[in-house]
């Protein structure tokens, strides 16, 4: 493998009697799209939480981006540092226009542009991902939902991240709206960046992963190539539980 | 009624809401960012009264009246950034972060009000008037200190919600205000803007402090009435927007005016609390408030 981009090593996050998730190891390649599945409850958002430490950062073990520990620093360090984040829900701030959502966090990574090239910048993190320019002055709040989640995309790629952690970009979209998802997925990846993608629409996560993870119980029961991950036992168990038919 | 009277209690009840706007205002601020209620908010109002004497009195500085608003400005935004860092930050990772907040901001308030008295004395004091005389409009005669009183607090607020609209960290402070998650997550330091948002409402108060003081006598305690007249406006206006306790705000003083000239000084706060009960019990969320606090 080639040197990993994003180095998670031996991440637990424990809730009293709850560990949430347990020792979890991997490695993300430049340009890989990084698959994450496991039923509800395995860990998966969770591990992200901790990754990017929004809301509470892990128990233990270390998340190297590039080389650099990300674990010592605050969580809007981590995420100029070049670790973006997409939420399951629509994490957008709703009585803000769309341009003015991709603005804040333009302006938060570019201090020194000028405003007409924070505006360009922001109009391009928004055609990247195909958010029509009829709705650049919306409120984000009057947004449907496919465009609250391709606005929240655009606003974390504003801030330039070298990989992606994307929760569910699928979650309550239509056929038609996750097979846009897909291509927009795909357009990010063309952009240089890894992406770590968690997501429960199974054919989208096995059409465009390059390597598949799977959680349970917050522990890795499975990772490789997506094709070989399905087929392994305890992966089967995991999704349809006790003995397979 | 007649017109003389009128328009002297109209007056009365424009200052009286002006001044009310500039206080809601800051507690509104630190609301709608934080989501605390900051009950040191009072003491802030005589801390400012203070400073700007200091800076500005014969028997002080002796600085002239405008030099002496601006620092007082100046040292009360880093005196509401230093009391974010002292008595919120510590703990707005908590689930109980807003009863904990009540206890240090009233703790804060106790501590300041004992140490205005503590330094400046129990004597009562006064700021030079912002003018002199009188602007007599035809048969019509106003304060000429009064009338530039509502002139600045006016452009006060009118700079506020520009700031708010349209500069940079106005914009990153409704953005934060909104959905702290997801502004960490685009590289916002939250806690920065907290603190601005802290120190803003401090000059708020403390400008609020400095006109009351160019029109009343100041005592330490100050700040203790005028900050539950500016809850009556934040509860009665409603919270969800910037520019909601600023309408209540005028609302309630003129109410206010009108209740001491009918009813007398003595009854006039029981109709305001009566008001606002009523307002309350047919629009929970306030006369011009949503269900969701934004800037």
């Amino acid at each position: 493998m080639t040197v990993p981009i994003l180095s998670v090593r031996g991440m637990s996050k424990r809730f009293g009697g709850l560990q949430a998730v347990d020792d979890v190891s991997f490695d993300v390649a430049p340009g890989q799209i990084f698959g994450i599945a496991g039923p509800n409850g395995s860990g998966k958002s969770t591990l992200f939480n901790i990754i990017t430490r929004i809301p509470f950062g892990a128990t233990a073990g270390s998340v190297m981006l590039e080389g650099c520990e990300m674990q010592k620093l605050s969580p809007h360090a981590i995420a100029l540092a070049g670790i973006g984040r997409t939420f399951q829900r629509e994490n957008v701030f709703v009585a803000l226009s769309a341009i003015d959502n991709v603005l804040v966090a333009v302006e938060s990574a570019a201090r020194t542009l000028g405003f007409d090239q924070q505006v360009a910048r922001a109009e391009k993190m928004l055609d990247l991902v195909g958010f029509p320019p009829t709705m650049h002055n919306t409120m984000a709040g009057n947004l449907p939902v496919y465009y609250r989640k391709l606005l929240m995309i655009a606003s974390s790629l504003a801030l330039k991240p070298r990989v992606l952690l994307m929760d569910e970009p699928a979650s309550s979209l239509t056929g038609p709206e996750i097979d846009n998802m897909k291509e927009v997925i795909l357009a990010i990846r063309g952009d240089g960046v890894a992406i770590v993608l968690i997501e429960h629409v199974l054919s989208l996560l096995m059409e465009v992963s390059d390597t598949l993870l799977i959680l349970d119980q917050g522990k890795v029961i499975a990772q490789g190539l997506p094709s070989e991950v399905i087929k392994n036992p305890d992966v089967i168990e995991a999704y349809l539980g006790g003995t397979h038919v | 009624m007649d017109a003389a009277t009128l328009f002297s209690v109209l007056q009365g009840g424009l200052v009286l809401g002006a001044l009310y706007a500039l206080m809601a205002t800051g507690l509104s601020l630190v609301w709608t960012t934080l989501g605390i209620f900051n009950f040191a908010h009072g003491a802030f109002i005589a801390l400012g009264a203070y400073i700007a004497w200091q800076f500005s009195s014969a028997d002080a500085w002796n600085l002239p009246l405008l030099p002496a608003i601006l620092l007082t400005s100046a040292v009360m935004f880093a005196v509401g950034a230093l009391m974010h860092f002292l008595l919120v930050k510590p703990f707005e990772r908590r689930a109980d972060v807003v009863l904990i907040s009540v206890i240090t901001t009233l703790a804060a308030s106790a501590i300041l009000e004992n140490g205005l008295l503590l330094i400046w004395g129990p004597r009562s004091k006064q700021i030079p008037p912002l003018g002199e005389g009188e602007v007599v409009l035809g048969q019509i005669s106003l304060s000429t200190s009064e009338v530039i009183l509502l002139v600045l607090v006016l452009a006060i607020l009118l700079g506020i919600g520009l700031f708010l609209r349209y500069a940079r960290p106005g914009r990153i402070m409704r953005a934060v205000s909104q959905n702290r998650e997801a502004a960490e997550l685009l590289g916002l330091n939250v806690p920065l803007y907290f603190a601005i948002a802290f120190g803003l409402s401090a000059v708020t108060a403390g400008l609020a402090g400095v006109f009351v003081g160019t029109i009343r006598f100041m005592n330490p305690a100050m700040g203790s009435e005028p900050l539950m007249k500016a809850l009556i406006v934040v509860i009665f206006g409603g919270v969800a927007r910037f520019s909601s306790p600023i309408y209540a705000a005028f609302i309630i003083g003129l109410l206010e005016a009108f209740s001491i000239y009918v009813v007398g000084l003595y009854w006039a706060p029981a109709v305001l609390f009566f008001t606002m009960i009523v307002v309350l019990l047919i629009k929970p969320e306030g006369l011009f408030g949503k269900h969701q606090r934004t800037l």
